[in-house]
């Protein structure tokens, strides 16, 4: 008897471990135990074809298999993955198959041959969302809003930008002629362009004509940022200004550290995000002690729909601390990690494997509808200005730029003048 | 029981307990993988992933790997990484045949989402929603233009209307098939035709054909309308499912004029088979096969109206053929790959035919193409009016567990006899 009762105890132990074992996914994601999953163990259905592999399978061959053409079998694994990832309506969680995924690479070591230019999609061709100072593009007369609808002569409207990219990215000196539509401008503007090495700047600073507000300008949230801000600031605090704007329009983002490490003149011990894991883990960043640049006057931060991720924690931070205004359109709606990984066949999957919560609480994430357009997310701007579509575009220039002009009246109005 | 083999029985009951667990994990996966997925290596080791430190080699060459394999472990990585819980693994399924179906680019193998994909098998019942019409994704046939392009981000088709229901709210506002919306509730339907205009105003600009002041506004307007745009899927939505409220339509009928109208939704039906001026107007629904019937009783010779008959239900489409033809082959689906032709042919047909006469047009499609090219080809129809193309495309439905779809271009119809008229 006594042996009976430790056999039965041997065995109801192994049967529990076996249940653990079974209903371990659901549990450590917080979910009460499949029943399912259960049942279908317990009916012996187990090589039945319903599970989500099957239904995939199922129409991969059904396609292959009946379609009127034929099809690239390895095409048309890739879009079946580009489809699955994109169905989370997550937009930077992505499957980027070997041609796509060696493009991403490229951009983001940044450093290259080219015009000096980041250039965006449009059905016309290419739109040119920002010009770097001084680089060549800059130099031939590009502008922002610029859309690009002929280079060297063939139309490249109906290209993807990353096939346009690769046309503009070339041999150092050599030139490429660019037919350029122009908001104000009747005719169609051709510029030559020479090629060259491209580094991309990154802060400068300058006081706005005699209105006695500075203005810095930042493209990127990259190393070398902290300290090109920090001179750039520190010069425009020594003049006294009545007001600082910080133009972060264009600006993909970058380091987080960066980010930080510039709000840590305006604001000092206090949380910038809280980042939330998987694991349900919160990571928190905050600024340091010690940095402040002692400017209590107001703050304006141009933000656009391009500004992403590291513009959104810099201007959404210091909003939240209300020692900032935002001025503008809505931002990008970027705030959460990817981790990247390679796979064997040279496809890469990105992951959202955090998400960026702002000092208030906010979730920015951009939500896309599955045609790509913009649904929601991003910062949205105390004061909401449109760039005026009927005349031309002048960044830094308060008559023909009017988020600009905002910018210094709502500075104007806080110090009641 | 002594000490040692105390500890011996506690240690092989603790190893057993452990197998037990990573037993019914693994069993666990294995149910969830299902029978194609061979006994798979974790991800990371033999599996899908890269691990060279993430330099990319170029001289290596990865065999392809199965297809579910590779599928089962690109869920199991987004299972294992994704900020969120990945709560339902049959979207993750139904988003890649999505993505499939849509890298076809054909305008006839289309996705629709569940509300979609019931609006379409109501409307072969002949029940429409939304305004009572049904529309197609036109991407132009121009080599030159955007849409024949390889750029999958750019994909601007026209949305037509290829049928209306009778009686229903678009037919009281004065729209008519073949019409092109322009417009709905304020959002432009911007398409491959408006990127042409441009085009050719900047050739004629070029030309010296056309003023400075014409090119520019032809770019603001053109930017305004991209600017505030709804997508085709989204004019869908709007237009042809649901069944309260009204929408704002802008159209362009076929007198190049545009019109427009407050239009309620409701469900409007249609029947299969109407009568006017001693004609049929034939539509494709379920039952059309026992309308069809009743109506040729006793008749010698009759005109039958295929305007605006669409896509349809093929099984109804071949009931009315039964009616109609000979028994016997009526065609072929052919398709440019390899392989022999499906053949196409009525089990019952008809011993006496009575004599067809067609009146057709570019809004005859689908299942009415096929029918009408059916008929002539067998020569016992002509066409009286408009025009029949020599060949339509031969389209197959597929219905997912969460109630979306799709449908498959699986060759193209070739009637017996050329199909000419």
């Amino acid at each position: 008897m006594k042996r009976l009762g430790r056999v039965m105890t041997g065995a109801i132990v192994l049967l529990i471990a076996f249940c653990l074992g079974f209903t371990w996914k659901d549990l450590r994601t917080g979910h009460a135990p499949s029943t399912d999953a259960f049942s279908r163990l317990v009916n012996g259905r187990i090589d039945q074809g319903n599970t989500p592999t099957d239904l995939f399978r199922d129409n991969y061959d059904q396609i292959l298999a009946k379609y009127a053409e034929n099809v690239d079998q390895v095409e048309l694994r890739h879009s079946a993955m580009q489809g699955m990832f994109s169905s989370l309506g997550d937009p930077p969680t992505m499957f980027l198959p070997p041609q796509d995924a060696e493009n991403f690479d490229i951009e983001t070591k940044g450093n290259y041959a080219g015009i000096g230019a980041r250039l965006g999609p449009d059905p016309l061709g290419v739109r040119v969302e920002s010009v770097f100072k001084n680089g060549p593009a800059d130099r031939a007369g590009l502008k922002p809003g610029d859309i690009v609808t002929r280079i060297n002569g063939k139309e490249i409207g109906g290209k993807s930008t990353d096939e346009v990219v690769n046309h503009v990215r070339g041999k150092e000196g050599t030139i490429l002629t660019m037919q350029v539509i122009r908001m104000g401008e009747p005719q169609p503007v051709t510029l030559n362009v020479e090629r060259a090495r491209v580094t991309v700047p990154t802060a400068e600073g300058l006081m706005i004509g005699d209105t006695g507000i500075g203005l810095i300008k930042v493209d990127q949230f990259s190393e070398i940022t902290i300290k090109q801000f920090d001179e750039a600031l520190e010069d425009l605090v020594k003049n006294q200004p009545r007001g600082i704007i910080i133009d972060l329009r264009g600006n993909p983002g970058g380091l987080l550290d960066t980010a930080t490490a510039m709000l840590e003149r305006f604001l000092e011990g206090k949380i910038v995000v809280s980042m939330k894991s998987k694991s349900g883990g919160v990571d928190t960043t905050s600024t340091g002690t010690g940095r402040s640049v002692g400017y209590l006057g107001p703050i304006v931060v141009l933000i656009d729909r391009y500004s992403a991720s590291a513009s959104e924690i810099f201007a959404g931070v210091l909003r939240d601390y209300k020692r900032a205004t935002l001025v503008g359109e809505h931002s990008y709606g970027k705030a959460s990690v990817q981790g990247v990984i390679l796979l064997k066949d040279m496809s890469t999957a990105k992951v959202t494997v955090a998400r960026y919560f702002l000092p208030g609480g906010e979730n920015i994430s951009r939500k896309e509808d599955e045609d790509g357009t913009y649904i929601s997310g991003g910062l949205t701007p105390d004061f909401a200005v449109e760039i005026e579509k009927d005349k031309p575009f002048e960044r830094g220039n308060p008559m023909r730029d009017a988020p600009l002009a905002k910018a210094i009246e709502v500075i104007d109005k806080k110090i009641g003048i | 029981m002594n000490d040692n083999k105390t500890s011996l029985v506690a240690t092989s009951i603790v190893i057993l307990a452990v197998a037990a667990a990573v037993g019914g994990s693994a069993m666990r996966d294995r149910l969830e993988a299902g029978p194609r997925v061979a006994f798979r290596s974790p991800v990371g080791a033999g599996g899908i992933v890269a691990h060279n430190d993430g330099k990319r080699d170029d001289t290596d060459i990865a065999p392809q790997p199965d297809v579910s394999t590779y599928f089962y472990q690109l869920s199991e990585i987004l299972d294992k990484n994704y900020v969120e819980p990945i709560t339902d693994g049959q979207s993750l399924a139904v988003g890649a045949v999505r993505g499939m179906v849509m890298s076809l680019r054909d305008p006839y193998s289309v996705f629709y989402k569940p509300d979609q994909m019931r609006a379409m098998t109501d409307l072969q019942k002949g029940t429409y929603s939304g305004i009572g019409v049904e529309v197609r994704y036109d991407f132009g046939s121009d080599d030159d233009s955007l849409a024949a392009s390889d750029n999958p981000d750019f994909h601007y088709p026209s949305v037509i209307v290829s049928s209306v229901a009778a009686g229903g709210p678009a037919d009281k506002a004065g729209m008519k098939a073949g019409a092109r919306i322009v417009r709905v509730n304020g959002k432009w339907v911007p398409s491959y035709h408006e990127i042409d205009e441009v085009r050719e105003i900047r050739k004629s600009l070029d030309d010296g054909r056309t003023s400075s002041e014409q090119f520019e506004k032809s770019v603001a307007r053109f930017r305004e309308m991209f600017e505030n745009s709804a997508s085709p899927n989204r004019v869908s939505d709007e237009i042809a499912t649901g069944t309260s409220g009204t929408v704002n339509v802008s159209w362009i009928g076929s007198d190049d004029k545009e019109e427009s109208a407050t239009i309620e939704r409701r469900q409007t039906t249609e029947r299969a088979v109407t009568v006017y001026d001693d004609t049929l107007r034939l539509k494709f629904y379920e039952g059309a096969d026992a309308a069809l019937a009743r109506e040729v009783k006793g008749k010698t010779e009759i005109v039958i109206d295929l305007r605006g008959s669409t896509m349809g239900d093929y099984d109804a489409m071949r009931a009315c053929l039964d009616l109609l033809a000979p028994a016997g082959k009526i065609g072929e689906i052919r398709r440019t790959r390899a392989g022999l032709p499906r053949e196409v042919s009525l089990s019952q047909g008809i011993s006496t035919p009575i004599k067809l006469n067609l009146i057709v047009d570019k809004t005859t499609r689908g299942a009415a193409q096929v029918f009408a090219q059916a008929l002539v080809g067998s020569g016992v129809a002509k066409v009286v009016q408009g025009s029949l193309a020599e060949s339509a495309p031969w389209i197959e439905t597929t219905l997912l567990p969460d109630g979306s779809g799709y449908t498959l271009r699986t060759g193209t119809f070739v009637a017996s006899g050329g199909g000419k008229q």
